[in-house]
């Protein structure tokens, strides 16, 4: 976890493999650099396992419901530093909580 | 102690520091941060940067981070894309090589294909720039433990600790 709101799958230890599996703990998780996926929702009480691609440049940021994350898409602005950014909006990316539990 | 004192002289002169230490011992966290030491540049030791921070974490020094592409032995290509790839998650994000190695910065790898028309270049370049989408997180989130207590790079039992399958690797 990257504080309370954010879950990192990423494969740190092995070269060439192309596909790894990741947890997901109950709730439903939204990848929130690629926010026109589909969000994986689980309803259980412990975690499930998914397999999701790892390549070189594969990582999965997950935000957590009910939580909002402060972003600024660096990719599309161009910036090169963090002064620049200073001059860029910020984005807030917000998942409510959609269980009652 | 050095750590220390150096941080109150910079802010008696009125100045911000950012101190990076080699060495540590909890409480550290006040006044400075954490790369930790020489790594290899093998894919394993990638694999234990991830725990390195998270126990730094644990003893109070949010602000850590490995040598990305390792810092003894030459890097490679692939290595050296992935090492940025996990390294953009890192609290703190540095490259860093030993002297007499092959060098490793990003723009050695331009013409380095990984697939179709990207270059590991472009797989670091990408990597750098998720970083700086999540500046205003990160600084937050820290700014909050300095203040609060907590941690940043945590397991997922931290926050799941009901949840046996989160105690797994």
């Amino acid at each position: 976890m990257l504080g309370s709101a954010l879950k990192l799958g990423i494969n740190s230890n092995v070269l060439d493999q192309n596909e790894t599996s990741f947890l997901f703990p109950k709730g439903t998780w939204c990848d929130i650099f690629n926010a026109t996926k589909k969000c994986t929702n689980n309803a259980g009480d412990t975690s499930i396992s998914l397999l999701l691609p790892s390549k070189a440049y594969d990582f999965h940021l997950h935000i957590r419901e009910g939580y909002i994350v402060p972003m600024q898409d660096a990719e599309t602005l161009n910036v090169n530093t963090t002064a620049d950014l200073q001059k860029e909006p910020v984005d807030f990316h917000i998942l409510g909580k959609l269980n009652d539990t | 102690m050095e750590v220390k004192a150096t941080h109150e002289w910079f802010k008696s002169q009125e100045k911000r520091t950012m101190i990076i230490e080699r060495s540590a011992f909890s409480g550290l966290g006040e006044f400075g941060s954490r790369w930790l030491g020489d790594n290899f540049s093998r894919a394993p030791y990638m694999g234990y940067s991830v725990t390195g921070i998270m126990a730094h974490n644990v003893i109070g020094i949010p602000l850590a981070g490995s040598d990305i592409c390792g810092f003894i032995e030459n890097t490679t290509p692939e290595l050296c894309a992935r090492w940025h790839t996990v390294g953009a998650f890192y609290p703190f994000s540095r490259n860093h090589n030993a002297i007499g190695n092959n060098p490793q910065e990003p723009y050695m790898f331009t013409e380095d294909v990984y697939e179709g028309t990207t270059t590991f270049f472009d797989v670091m370049r990408r990597s750098m720039r998720v970083k700086y989408s999540m500046v205003r997180y990160y600084y937050t989130q820290l700014h909050s433990i300095h203040r609060q207590g907590g941690s940043l790079y945590k397991p997922l039992f931290f926050e799941f600790p009901d949840d046996d399958s989160a105690y797994l690797d």
